[in-house]
């Protein structure tokens, strides 16, 4: 009982719902062209839907408990929380989100990801960058954004009600997804860096074509998962000592083993959920992008400091890093010549195994990694076909990416290559172009810092590499497209 | 990494879902439609218990066993809370199936004080649990 | 009229400093050594010239606390304080005010080769709209990146500018080769801020002051 007399909750919600209203307008009139109308669409159904679902409600209740006042303030109450939560969700977690577009402007690459992702999908989508404070990388999908939430509300509604929401809801004309693609704003102005994104438009394949359904069920390992239930069932509890000269309370004599099972499962479950996703979108971005996939994925652990620990999220790094290299080598030909860009990638191979071997697991993580483990092989067999078609392997590598080096190496934009069977110059892949950098840098870098004058310092050489990449891969999509 | 934080999580869908019960239970008339939809969802989130408690016991990690498993965590607790006494009754399968047993035929005459109070006490119980869940963290690390 | 590689060459080779090259000469050198990239036209290639258009990037200048502009002083900071990076996506555009100023660049990515100089002239179409684009810009044998634009609006209604839309033209001359490949400050792909403050001659000038 919170002590909150319905009439507060129910002037808050107003003023709230008031308040939204006004900064979702004045976010928007500070986005530059072209504005995100889909998500700005979809945010103001759910706005309009809690408080059409708030006032019908409460109408409907009012003549169902007209009776009953005490009841009827309960349920006013319970409600009224209903709808603050969701406008709360709102404010936190999407209205962030329309602030950080004022700058998307600046991502002169996405028509890149635009067009990479609409290889792999034929659902509608509209997809935006934001540089984010967060050092992390990450993919935010709202498939049925808005319209789903309208729906549940439905769901929940009387008659009355879930007609006045189904009127608001078939009234939008939603995209099917709506994607969030976040990076680090320290790495904006980094091609190579960038490359992590391809990870992230991996999760967005895997969405779309429910790759991960494929790959499931799968049974937790049955050792690993007894052995946690028995620790966390002999777990000490804190605080709760028992009277003098008795034993120490464990959560067994306070909860049952049953529920200490289930919280186990439910912890266990959405890890492996979310760490069978990692390895997909890992799989997904080597064989889209190749060799820049490893390189990129290796700079940005280093850049997080990271130990080779797992999360609630993430596979260990070593544990991610290995099973890149093993698909590029096993399945996608690399380290099988003398090349520069093989033998750069082989000589990580025992570090990384290395690195693989030397992580700990326990708890959660011990069950997860060996329950993955156990079905390693028939995962990654499920895992690609999705790409087979469009994997950037060791043959499309020699074909492609030499031509673009080049003109890297004479500090030239390759923006254009000669093809020399039509006798003319076509747009470099953008794949190549990444690949290319990426090759300069851990192969050449000194040659090109040569091309600048002594006291150009070098973050300033790379930060032209990074330019010259960047005006590549804009451009080249400008030739493609050129009709 | 995937940040897909739903703006109306499951728990917030169960705090509905149980509220629904509990008016259509306390109206006393379980014949009329909204009553009966609420019933069948009330049901629908007692199998989505079950299924959990099953998937649990076998450790099958499915598409949707995360819901089942959200399920059955919310459904142990309001057991911890409601019937569990330490040494006596520690199985919660019997609370539950018998809460499904309740909520499936409840809706025949004659009807019993005792389901409506056993499903009353349950569902009270997954209102307020579920309304005050937090969002889970996005990202923990184990260092 | 197509020529051979052999002739093609040796016609190059051959010709004075300071001559324009030809449409089939610039082609030959395109394929070889001249970067002008993209080409999305080939109509953009001229006898003596290539079309350039306008790229996506400005820096405008706003009004701010800086009471003066001093070049021996001109520092980064004091540059941006009145001066900010803008990007215009492709199929969007800028609005230049009249008697305004702004600094755009070539979208076409530029790399001479050691024999080649170029000159920036502006298209006269725009001219006869109030557009003035950088005069008489002379771009030097081994230069390479996205040349700078100064653009001035010298009439009496707002200008609309397009990135992409086709703003001037590089005349290429044959010039005396150099030995080697002048070393960079910067490849530059988007529009610089003066660096005038970093002449040298300035400390010159001001030494002379103190002795005076």
């Amino acid at each position: 009982m919170q002590g909150i007399d319905q009439k507060t909750y129910l002037d808050v919600f107003e003023q709230k719902l008031y308040s939204l209203r006004k900064l979702v307008q004045d976010l928007q009139r500070g986005l530059p062209p072209p504005q995100p109308e889909q998500f700005i669409q979809g945010l103001n159904l759910i706005i309009d839907a809690v408080e059409t679902f708030l006032s019908c409600r409460i109408a409907s209740l009012q003549g169902a408990l007209a009776g009953n006042s005490d009841a009827l303030a309960a349920q006013i109450a319970f409600h009224a929380k209903v709808a603050l939560q969701v406008l709360g969700s709102v404010h936190e977690q999407c209205l962030p989100l329309l602030h950080a577009e004022s700058q998307h402007n600046e991502y002169l690459f996405k028509p890149s990801i635009d067009r990479a992702v609409g290889l792999f999908t034929k659902s509608g989508f509209e997809l935006t960058l934001i540089p984010d404070f967060q050092y992390n990388y990450a993919f935010d999908g709202k498939e049925n954004f808005a319209t789903r939430e309208v729906e549940l509300l439905e769901r929940h509604s009387d008659p009355d009600t879930k007609a006045a929401l189904a009127k608001l809801r078939n009234e939008a004309a939603l995209k099917q997804w709506i994607v969030f693609l976040h990076f680090p704003v320290a790495e904006r102005d980094s091609a190579l860096k960038l490359c992590v994104l391809a990870h992230e438009l991996g999760h967005f394949v895997d969405e779309t074509n429910k790759i991960y359904r494929e790959l499931l069920p799968l049974e937790l390992d049955k050792t690993s998962f007894d052995e946690l239930v028995n620790a966390r069932c002999n777990t000490p509890a804190y605080g709760s000592a028992a009277a003098s000269g008795g034993a120490q309370l464990t959560f067994e004599t306070i909860f049952t083993r049953t529920g200490v099972q289930a919280r186990c499962y439910l912890s266990c479950n959405e890890m492996l959920d979310r760490w069978i996703r990692e390895i997909i979108a890992d799989i997904l971005a080597a064989h889209a992008i190749g060799p820049a996939s490893y390189f990129a994925f290796n700079d940005f652990l280093a850049c997080m400091g990271a130990e080779n620990a797992t999360s609630n999220s993430h596979p260990a790094p070593a544990f991610r890093l290995q099973l890149i290299l093993k698909e590029l080598k096993d399945t996608m030909g690399y380290m099988n010549s003398a090349s520069a860009i093989d033998s750069v990638l082989s000589e990580a191979i025992p570090r990384v195994a290395a690195g693989a071997a030397d992580a700990k697991y326990r708890d959660e993580a011990k069950v997860v990694h060996k329950t993955i483990d156990r079905n390693l092989a028939s995962l990654l067999a499920k895992i690609r076909p999705v790409v087979s078609e469009y994997s950037f392997g060791a043959s499309n590598y020699r074909s492609t990416v030499p031509k673009i080096l080049e003109r890297l190496r004479r500090g030239i934009a390759p923006i254009e290559v000669l093809d020399e069977v039509q006798g003319q110059m076509s747009a470099a892949s953008v794949v190549g172009i990444l690949n290319a950098g990426w090759e300069l840098y851990k192969t050449d870098r000194a040659g090109f810092y040569g091309k600048f004058k002594d006291d150009v310092p070098e973050l300033e050489r790379l930060g032209s590499l990074n330019h010259l990449l960047f005006k590549a891969v804009e451009a080249s999509e400008v030739k493609r497209r050129w009709k | 990494m995937i940040r897909s934080r739903e703006v109306i999580p499951t728990s917030l869908e169960h705090a509905l879902i149980a509220n629904r019960v509990l008016v259509a239970l306390a109206s006393g008339d379980l014949t009329s439609q909204e009553s009966q939809d609420a019933m069948e969802d009330g049901l629908r989130f007692l199998k989505s218990v079950l299924k959990g408690e099953e998937l649990t016991a076998s450790r099958s990690v499915e598409a949707d066993s995360y819901k089942a498993a959200l399920a059955y965590g919310e459904g142990v607790k309001a057991f911890e809370l409601v019937e569990y006494k330490p040494g006596q009754n520690e199985n919660p399968t019997t609370y539950l199936q018998a809460l499904l047993k309740y909520a499936s035929t409840i809706r025949e005459q004659p009807r019993t004080e005792e389901a409506v109070q056993k499903l009353t006490g349950f569902f009270q119980i997954i209102r307020d649990l579920a309304l005050e869940a937090t969002e889970r963290p996005i990202e923990t690390v184990n260092w | 009229m197509e020529m051979s590689a052999s002739e093609s060459g040796s016609a190059a080779e051959s010709l004075p400093n300071g001559a324009v090259l030809s449409k089939q000469i610039l082609w030959e050198r395109i394929k070889k050594d001249l970067v002008v990239s993209p080409i999305l036209e080939k109509s953009q290639v001229g006898d003596g010239s290539v079309d350039i258009s306008l790229g996506t990037r400005f820096i405008r200048s706003r009004r701010s606390k800086t009471t003066e502009i001093d070049f021996p002083t001109l520092d980064k900071e004091t540059n941006r304080s009145f001066q900010e990076s803008v990007v215009v996506p492709f199929g969007e555009h800028y609005i230049l005010h009249p008697r305004s100023f702004v600094l755009g660049c070539t979208f076409e990515f530029i790399a001479l080769p050691l024999d080649i100089c170029a000159l920036v002239i502006s298209r006269s179409s725009y001219g006869r709209a109030g557009l003035l684009i950088a005069t008489a810009m002379f771009v030097h044998p081994g230069w390479r990146g996205c040349l700078t634009l100064e653009l001035e609006n010298l009439g009496e209604i707002p200008i609309k500018l397009q990135p992409l839309s086709t703003v001037g033209q590089l005349v290429f001359l044959s010039a005396a080769k150099l030995s080697e490949q002048p070393k960079a400050k910067i490849i530059p792909v988007s529009p610089m801020f003066t660096t005038l403050n970093e002449d040298p001659r300035w400390k010159k000038i001001d030494a002379l002051k103190q002795n005076g």
